[in-house]
């Protein structure tokens, strides 16, 4: 029995809204993200229900929507919001305690989004190389090395900044 | 080594908290995809035009509201052919009374409700029938039974509450009286179709065998109107008028009316009066020829299921399933698994 749109969306969703925080860094822009992959995901949901892993389809759709957005529409309407949503709490107990640890949460900024979706992919979502590469569209050794990059960026600066 | 490993594990799951809230970011998902489906309706309109045709039941008489009887706009020669629509396509089938003043909505019974389901191969049409007496609910919750929805709020409503009660969102409703028919069939020369058991016609008296005989123009209203006799009453009578679909359709694919645009434009210009397409899109034949040896799949209950309270109800047992193939296009595989329900 194939997987329907609603059952995808009611089972995924939650899930792409947090892997799409975790690329943009920013609840907004994860919405619109998530909000445009998904439309597209209808607009083809024939093949992505065909596809081995339609999961995995989608992620791949969302992280190239993310990779590529000077190429979409979204971020424009992003930068030309008209009425912003009421934005989610954001924890803000323990705010000087977490300050030097979300240096590294404002450092994942600064990276090329690819080398940021390599590094969500790895350890966030945990998933092994070869699905990082299908997600990515390039091969494994690219996946690594591209991970391997990041995370030397990272820890240089974070060497810097203490 | 692994220090920034954990530390970046550690903040990916700090802030999950940062994720939006599931619902309204779905229903905005909602909106935005009514909106994108709305900008494709006008690309995919063409393979709607073209689905209709091969049922026998085109002209794209182009309405904007129900009651404006818009001139049909039928240009053929120089257009370029608009591109092969993808995808499948669902249509909603209404075939109206025609003893009754076309021009009157108030007047207007659905006698015959049919869901035409193209898949996205292209490989068959599947006509589905609901029974003319099913219960559905009006907006608001009112029960009512399928033919009343017409007279009360016209094909809209109808759409509406066959939406409602499928999931399926139409690319196109089609509006067909009998006089229509009569025309269609007049200009292929009538067609020939297979009976499963004797009809008489209570308008006409006429006999129709059983087995496979010609009918004519003159034939068809008395034919597709027959329903008292029936052992199975309005659901054979529902057959009968697939069966006739699938014939007409035969014979418009069979002598290349389809692929011929004179012949079509012919046709068309004969049936014109009785038949409305809605939606925005002009007429563009030339995707027709395309589903020229499209096969015909007749679907219908095979006969009258009730409630406890006596109201019939529509597909009660396999209702969920047959819908759900329908949006999922997976009918080929729900009628192999449900060959009861196909009409022969």
């Amino acid at each position: 029995m194939p997987v329907t749109y609603e059952e995808f969306a009611d089972s995924r969703l939650g899930a792409l809204l947090r892997y799409a925080v975790m690329l943009t860094g920013d609840p907004h822009t994860a919405q619109d993200l998530v909000q445009d992959t998904m439309v597209r995901v209808q607009l083809n949901w024939r093949r992505v229900a065909a596809s081995d892993s339609p999961d995995g389809y989608v992620r791949k759709m969302l992280t190239n929507q993310f990779i590529d957005l000077r190429r979409g529409s979204w971020l424009r309407r992003v930068l030309l919001r008209a009425e912003p949503d009421p934005a989610p709490a954001v924890p803000t107990d323990h705010a000087h305690e977490t300050a030097e640890r979300d240096r590294i949460w404002g450092m994942l900024a600064k990276l090329p989004r690819r080398q940021r979706a390599a590094l969500v992919l790895r350890f966030y979502e945990d998933l092994p190389d070869a699905d990082i590469a299908e997600a990515l569209g390039c091969a494994v050794g690219t996946v690594r090395s591209s991970i391997s990059r990041a995370l030397a960026t990272l820890r240089a600066e974070l060497v810097e900044a203490r | 080594m692994s220090g920034i490993e954990e530390e970046l594990r550690a903040a990916f799951a700090r802030h999950e908290t940062l994720a939006p809230p599931v619902a309204p970011v779905r229903a905005r998902i909602d909106q935005a995809w009514v909106r994108a489906k709305r900008r494709r309706l006008a690309r995919r309109i063409t393979g709607a035009a073209a689905a209709v045709l091969l049922t026998g039941a085109a002209v794209p008489t182009v309405l904007q509201r129900w009651e404006h009887a818009a001139a049909p706009t039928v240009t053929l020669a120089g257009e370029a052919p608009p591109p092969a629509p993808a995808g499948p396509l669902d249509l909603l089938l209404l075939g109206s009374d025609n003893r009754l003043r076309w021009q009157d909505p108030a007047e207007q019974h659905a006698d015959s409700v049919m869901i035409v389901h193209v898949p996205a191969d292209r490989s068959r049409t599947y006509l589905i029938s609901l029974p003319r007496d099913g219960e559905v609910k009006l907006p608001g919750g009112r029960p009512a039974r399928l033919t009343e929805t017409l007279d009360q709020g016209g094909p809209a409503l109808t759409e509406q509450v066959v939406s409602e009660l499928t999931g399926i969102d139409f690319d196109a409703r089609v509006t067909v009286n009998l006089r229509a028919l009569r025309a269609v069939t007049a200009a292929v020369g009538g067609v020939d179709m297979c009976l499963t058991e004797t009809v008489k016609a209570q308008t006409t008296g006429q006999r129709f065998p059983k087995g496979c005989q010609h009918v004519g123009a003159d034939e068809v209203s008395a034919l597709l109107q027959a329903r008292y006799g029936l052992p199975n009453g309005s659901y054979d009578r529902d057959r009968i008028a697939q069966r006739f679909l699938r014939s007409l359709a035969a014979k418009l694919t069979a002598d290349g009316t389809l692929s011929d645009p004179a012949r079509a434009h012919a046709l068309l210009t004969a049936a014109r009066d009785g038949i409305e397409l809605d939606g925005p899109a002009g007429p563009l034949l030339a995707a027709a020829g395309g589903l020229g040896s499209a096969e015909v799949v007749g679907i219908s209950e095979p006969s009258f299921r009730a409630t406890a309270a006596g109201r019939e109800r529509i597909y009660p047992a396999v209702g969920p399933g047959l819908f759900a193939a329908v949006r999922g296009d997976t009918v080929q595989t729900w009628v192999r698994a449900n060959p009861r329900y196909v009409t022969k």
